[in-house]
């Protein structure tokens, strides 16, 4: 009998499928598209077109609750402690909700803060996406010993670029200042690679603390400095532009949106949907028409 | 008496294994063959890629896009003896900072689009199942929630099953499955393979929405005819049945 159980189960575990090309809609199309764009399956009864189903999806409050959680869970390695130390979350919801352009997340004029009980999106003129906000600043204010802004320089690499290394860990007795930084073995990623975090934190400004526990940033020198590898800026401001002008960043977002439709990464052929959403995001500037794009072709679902 | 019931056919636990390691290895799978996050997250480059492309496109000020030239093609890489699709084009190369070559997707010809993409559903995606199939969840599902791991506010995970999760899910699918064959006359009829075939068949399509393979229709029918034949109680040896299908992934995944 338990041999009989093990055939039985063995065969209903899913073998390595290429989806159907057609593209008349079917009730495990529609299923898979409720639950990758907004977590659930409700409220889908008699759904028949599928574009007309993706846009349907792709309004919903659900859709805009689901993917900015996932940009949170990507830019962040764990929940923060606070609500507004997940400023991510709240504005990946209020540039989807708006209908804003998806670089607004990063330099959009905006602030995320605290309000009595709430966690709000404040505009304001002085924003930076959420880069600006007080609790994300404080959370990626790091530990570096003369108040050299690396964790925060890495952190807005990553979000924006995809960027992803890791903090060495060195003994108590090697020397962690900038000036043991530039010693082979650790200036590769400091100073010399084209993410260079010490030459992006220079933009940035240093931190201190203050008073009862509280951090207090130090605006950058405003001198120009070189970063990304061969272009100059003064701030932050100047930094997220570059980042943001470039195709890096529309790949980044290209592979989050993959990986947030598909659970895993680009392979084999379907490099054309990838690409796919790479114009469409270039033309748009928008995560709706991109999403929309993948989901759209007939390689998703039929 | 249920519990009772399922400890003596003594195949929880191997069902919880062999799931367990269905949806791992399908893990693995998918883990081998996707290239880790394309290019983009790499601090260094994949060694080969560099050497197979140009980097004649200069555009990094974000003014142009890709560039289809000299790039690796599915033919590049096509194993010997394989013909590469001519209908697929070669995959667009970007560039990053720092003449960071940006591939996406690996150019194998072995990899068609769309391979390796089950994910176990959401909670509150199985829960709608069960109501779809029954028009109710099963008590035992949702008052089992925790076990499926509550995700914090504002953030998102990657739903995963465990061995504790699919035997919450095969109790939470056996106790509707005996509510679903309890009263209809047919459910007090031992299964044989005519009648397994047809509720089999019936039921899978019905759960999973699209029609059981001729593999796992015979599966299915092994279960109800001789799998279960020790059981007694014919209401119950459909309800196993029932259940096992509600704990494939067919139903589990997307």
């Amino acid at each position: 009998m338990k041999t009989h159980i093990i055939l039985l189960l063995t065969a209903l575990l899913p073998a390595p499928t290429a989806w159907s090309q057609n593209t008349a809609m079917d009730p495990l199309c529609s299923s898979r598209l409720s639950i990758v764009l907004t977590g659930t399956v409700n409220g889908r009864p008699g759904a028949t077109e599928k574009e007309q189903l993706i846009d349907d999806l792709l309004a919903e409050d659900a859709f805009v609750e689901h993917f900015s959680r996932f940009i949170n869970a990507s830019f962040n390695d764990q929940p923060g402690e606070t609500p507004e130390a997940d400023a991510p979350y709240y504005l990946s919801s209020h540039v989807l909700k708006n209908d804003l352009p998806w670089n607004q997340i990063f330099s959009g004029p905006f602030i995320v803060a605290r309000d009595g009980d709430t966690t709000v999106v404040r505009d304001d003129p002085e924003g930076l996406g959420y880069f600006r906000s007080p609790a994300w600043r404080e959370r990626y204010a790091g530990n570096e010993g003369q108040g050299i802004l690396l964790s925060m320089a890495y952190r807005m690499l990553q979000n924006v670029l995809g960027l992803v290394t890791k903090a060495a860990d060195v003994p108590a007795e090697v020397d962690a200042s900038d000036k043991g930084r530039e010693a082979a073995g650790c200036r590769s990623c400091h100073f010399d690679a084209w993410f260079a975090l010490d030459r992006t934190a220079s933009v940035l400004g240093r931190v201190r603390d203050g008073r009862n526990d509280r951090k207090v940033f130090d605006p950058p020198s405003g001198d120009v400095q070189k970063v990304l590898g061969a272009f100059e800026a003064k701030d932050d401001r100047d930094l997220v532009r570059i980042m943001l002008e470039s195709e890096h960043y529309r790949f980044n977002t290209c592979s989050l949106i993959f990986r947030f439709l598909y659970g895993r990464d680009v392979v084999g052929r379907e490099g054309p949907v990838f690409d796919q959403c790479m114009a469409e995001f270039k033309a748009s500037g928008k995560i709706r028409p991109a999403i929309k794009t993948m989901v759209s072709d007939p390689s998703y679902c039929g | 008496m249920i519990k009772e019931r399922a400890a003596k056919f003594n195949f929880r636990g191997i069902l919880a294994a062999l799931l367990v390691m269905g949806i791992a290895g399908c893990g693995d799978s998918v883990r081998k063959k996707a290239r880790s996050s394309p290019a983009v997250a790499d601090t260094e480059a994949v060694p080969g890629e560099l050497d197979a492309v140009t980097t004649s496109n200069p555009d990094i000020d974000g003014s142009g896009s890709g560039d289809r030239g000299d790039t690796p093609s599915a033919g590049d890489d096509a194993p010997d003896g394989a013909t590469p699709d001519p209908a697929t084009p070669p995959p667009i190369v970007y560039q990053g900072f720092g003449d960071q070559i940006l591939v996406n997707g690996t150019p194998s010809p072995d990899d068609p689009a769309g391979m390796d993409r089950q994910r176990i559903k959401p909670f509150a995606a199985l829960v709608s199942g069960f109501r779809r199939v029954f028009t109710r969840a099963p008590a035992s599902l949702t008052a089992n929630a925790s076990t499926f791991g509550a995700v914090p506010d504002r953030w998102y995970e990657e739903p995963k099953m465990t061995g504790v999760s699919i035997l919450t899910t095969y109790d939470a699918a056996f106790e509707a499955a005996r509510r679903y064959t309890a009263d209809a006359q047919k459910w007090n009829q031992a299964p044989d393979r005519n009648s397994a075939r047809a509720e089999c068949s019936a039921f899978a399509e019905h759960s999973w929405m699209r029609p059981a393979t001729d593999e796992e229709l015979n599966l299915c029918i092994t279960m109800a005819v001789e799998s279960t034949s020790e059981e007694n109680d014919n209401r119950l040896r459909w309800a196993h049945t029932l259940a096992t299908l509600l704990t494939a992934t067919g139903f589990i995944s997307y």
